[in-house]
This record gives structure tokens, C-alpha cells and sequence, in this order.
């Protein structure tokens, strides 16, 4: 009788075969989920060369789900030339962007203050997402690297939430919502996510009454918008591995249930 | 050809933390586990010392006195870890309180109405039986997780205790979903992490 499987046995056993997809990657259908779909039509609809607002709200505990998002969001931006006002309310967030943002922007040869500005970590939350709405000075002056953010082209015309088309957040931490109540419901601001697949099923009710436009399930809706994008990174190179995890997820609890109805029965016949 | 050592270093740290679940807790795993912690906490600190300094130091020396207010505030707060005047600490705590309560109560309430407006839409605005059928599960399940959480006498009624029990489905598919929805996202880093491991190691 099986009592107890040592954890580390499922773990390495998992990690084996995870990598297997990786070293020999095998072709799946990709089926693009209707939130995706979204996310993106709303961000086609957007004129190009807009300016948008771009969220950076992962910490670096998420990043290795969430860094194919940052790459593919820059790649899609850069081929519609949006011009972006980079923010963020979680204090991981300008050192996720001068690492994975940044340079894809710098190698696009875009601008800082006329393409782009990055206003930092904005702290206070909710108060912040509020104040950084009605009024972006009354929150900030000086960018991330301290130029006075009315000499920046890119500021002309930009003083809340209304002056921008869109809102794009790659998200672990709450940010989809926050948005929602102070960018979404009170200035009809589009909000378009990235969530962890955690905050996804937290979101997608929002997502199913309308509350925001678009959202993108983890590393799988991830892939499928570098899908749509035509930008494959590394999310779709992971997919096989994702799909190979789950299966293997699903296998040890089957595991584990038929074990334990199995001595349960035997107990009871015991009895 | 260079040998960049950021990769390296990462592919330490990776394999040192992995040692604690393939192996047990070692001095490597904690040695990676405190650095992640360091790290994370310096750029913590240097993130909130350029805010004070940005948000509040550079305003009041540009003569924005009104700035003083919050930063008195702020340092109230410290006051905690004296006897004598740690009352001082429950200003600064009730006004960040109290500014944000009501601020999300004010907000919530606005969202909440919307939510419910996008629910009573999903039924009439339903073209198909499906969607029609999804949309009063919506609300049915809306209103019995909502009074699962009234504690008041009529729940001793038959038809409330039945109610109740329906509720918990509810609420239980909706935690299945989230705890689910957690080990895929654990499921996704540790794939993000092996093939980190592969490219490092050049076999992916």
C-alpha cells in the first residue's frame, strides 16, 4: 500500500519532464481564448501613434511567467508606434523596466520624452491610482530619471485619465481592478490586462460584466496573443511544457484520489 | 567569445533554491533564499527614499510647505517604538485610514453598481438558451454567496438552510477555480525556470 509519495520524487520527476518539450519541441494547436481575442481587438482599435498609458505592475518573484508579456507588448507597440507613458504602483516595477522594457525600446530607437517616459513607482494604491487620474502633476513632475515632465514632448497634452485611449497593465499584483475602479468606472478609460494566471480567474468575472475590455490568461494568453501578434517568444516555446505540467498535474491527482479511495475501501472492509 | 557571468550567477541561485525540493533545506538554498530577500528589500528601501525625497523633500524646498503635513505624519509613526508618545502613531495611521476607506468606499460602490448593471445585461442582452442560462446562473449564484454571509435568524428556516447549502457550491467552485488557477501559475514559473536552466546550459 502506497501511504505517502516523497514529494521529492513528483518534483524531479516533473522537472524531467517539463524540460523534455523543450529539448524536443513538438507543434500544438493554439486556440485563442475570447479575453484574449479582446485585449487585442481593443488595442487594434486604438489610431496608431497614440499615446497610451502602460502599466508595469509585476514584482520579480512574477517575472518568469510574466517577462514574454513585457517582450511582446513591446514589440506590438513599437510596430503601432504608440507613444508610452510607462507607470508603476508596485516598487518592483522601474527595475522590471530598465531590465526587460527598456532595452527593447532603446534597440526600436525610441525616444525618451518623445516616445517615451517612465514616471516610476507611484506609491499609495489606491490614493495613487485616484490622484495619478484626476491629476497626473498634482502625483508627479520629474520622470524616473528626474527630467521635469513638462519639458517632455511626449506631456504636451497628457494631465489625466481621460487623455489616454487606453490602458495596457501587465499585472500580479491587483492592478487590473485598481484601474477598473479609478481609470475604468468614473473616465470610461479602456483597461486592457495581463494578469498571472492566478489574477486571472480573480479578474475574469470583471472581464465577463464588461468591467475591462481584455485579459490574457498567464503564460497561456500570453502565448496566444505573441500568436496573434506574429511575435512568437517565449511563452510560445513554453506552451508544450505548460501543457505537458498540466497533464502531469491532472495525472497526480488522479494519483492521489485513486490511492486514497482505494485505502479508505480497504479500511471499511476491514471493519 | 565572452562569458557573461549574470546567466551563471542566475543558474546558481536557480539550482541552489531548487535543492531544498529535490533535496533538503541546505546552506545553499538559504544562502539563495536570503539573497533573493536582500535584494528585494534594498530596492525596496532605495525605491521609498527616492519617493520621500521626490514626493515630499524636493516639494517643500521648493517652497510647497503644505508637504510638511504628511512627512509629521509619516514620522508619527515611529513614534510607536517609544512608550511615552506612541499615541502619536494613531494620527498618522487614522488619517491613512480613514483617506483611504473613504476613497475605496466611494469608488467600490460605483464599480459594484457596474458589476451588477453588466449582470442584468448578461441575461438580456443574451441571444442564445446558453447564454441566456449563463447569465441567471450568474445572478443566482451572485445572490446566494451573497446571503451565505447574512448572519441573522432566518437561516434556521428549511428553505434558507437549503439555500445555504447551494451557496456553498458556489463558493466552492470558485475556490476550486482559484486554488487551481495558483498551481498553474507555480506550474508556469517552474517551466520558465527550467527552460532558463536548459538556455543557460545550452541545451535548449
Amino acid at each position: 500500500m502506497v501511504k505517502e509519495i516523497d514529494r521529492r520524487i513528483i518534483i524531479g520527476i516533473s522537472m524531467i519532464i517539463i524540460a523534455i518539450p523543450y529539448i524536443f519541441p513538438f507543434p500544438l494547436p493554439m486556440k485563442i481564448q475570447q479575453s484574449t481575442r479582446d485585449a487585442w481587438d481593443n488595442m487594434e482599435i486604438v489610431p496608431d501613434g497614440s499615446t497610451i498609458l502602460f502599466a508595469i505592475d509585476v514584482g520579480l518573484s512574477s517575472l518568469a511567467e510574466m517577462k514574454g508579456g513585457l517582450v511582446v507588448l513591446g514589440k506590438y507597440f513599437i510596430e503601432r508606434q504608440f507613444k508610452i507613458v510607462i507607470v508603476s504602483f508596485y516598487s518592483d516595477g522601474p527595475v522590471i523596466f530598465s531590465s526587460y522594457f527598456e532595452p527593447i525600446l532603446n534597440k526600436a530607437g525610441y525616444k525618451l520624452g518623445e516616445d517615451w517616459v517612465n514616471l516610476g513607482y507611484i506609491s499609495g494604491v489606491g490614493v495613487a491610482y485616484q490622484s495619478i487620474a484626476t491629476d497626473i502633476r498634482s502625483v508627479v513632475q520629474t520622470d524616473y530619471y528626474g527630467n521635469q515632465i513638462d519639458s517632455l514632448p511626449i506631456m504636451k497634452n497628457i494631465n489625466d485619465a481621460s487623455d489616454f485611449p487606453i490602458v495596457v497593465t501587465i499585472d500580479a499584483y491587483n492592478s487590473v481592478r485598481d484601474f477598473i475602479k479609478y481609470w475604468g468606472t468614473p473616465f470610461g478609460v479602456p483597461i486592457v490586462g495581463f494578469p498571472t494566471g492566478t489574477c486571472y480567474m480573480v479578474y475574469y468575472s470583471d472581464y465577463a460584466l464588461g468591467l475591462c475590455e481584455g485579459l490574457t490568461n498567464g503564460v497561456k494568453g500570453i502565448a496566444e496573443f505573441e500568436f496573434i501578434t506574429n511575435y512568437p517568444g517565449t511563452a510560445t516555446a513554453g506552451i508544450g511544457a505548460i501543457t505537458v505540467a498540466n497533464l502531469l498535474l491532472i495525472f497526480f491527482v488522479l494519483l492521489g484520489n485513486i490511492i486514497y479511495f482505494r485505502d479508505r475501501s480497504k479500511k471499511v472492509n476491514k471493519i | 567569445m565572452t562569458l557573461e557571468i549574470g546567466p551563471i550567477v542566475g543558474l546558481l541561485l536557480t539550482l541552489f533554491i531548487y535543492s531544498y525540493v529535490v533535496y533538503k533545506e541546505t546552506i545553499l538554498f538559504k544562502f539563495a533564499t536570503f539573497t533573493f530577500l536582500g535584494v528585494s528589500i534594498g530596492n525596496i528601501l532605495v525605491v521609498a527614499t527616492k519617493t520621500i525625497q521626490t514626493g515630499v523633500l524636493g516639494k517643500i524646498s521648493q517652497g510647497e510647505y503644505i508637504y510638511t503635513v504628511p512627512l509629521i505624519l509619516g514620522l508619527f509613526v515611529f513614534t510607536r517604538l517609544t512608550e511615552k508618545y506612541k499615541d502619536l502613531s494613531r494620527w498618522g495611521i487614522a488619517i491613512l485610514l480613514g483617506s483611504t476607506i473613504g476613497l475605496v468606499i466611494a469608488r467600490d460602490t460605483h464599480t459594484h453598481f457596474r458589476s451588477l448593471s453588466g449582470m442584468i445585461t448578461q441575461v438580456i442582452s443574451a441571444n442564445t438558451p446558453l447564454g441566456y442560462l449563463n447569465g441567471i446562473i450568474l445572478i443566482f449564484g451572485a445572490i446566494a454567496v451573497i446571503l451565505y454571509f447574512q448572519f441573522t435568524s432566518y437561516w434556521d428556516k428549511p428553505f434558507f438552510k437549503q439555500l445555504r447549502n447551494v451557496s456553498r457550491v458556489f463558493l466552492m467552485i470558485g475556490f476550486g477555480a482559484q486554488f487551481g488557477a495558483t498551481v498553474l501559475t507555480r506550474l508556469s514559473t517552474l517551466t520558465a525556470r527550467i527552460l532558463f536552466i536548459l538556455q543557460t546550459l545550452g541545451i535548449a
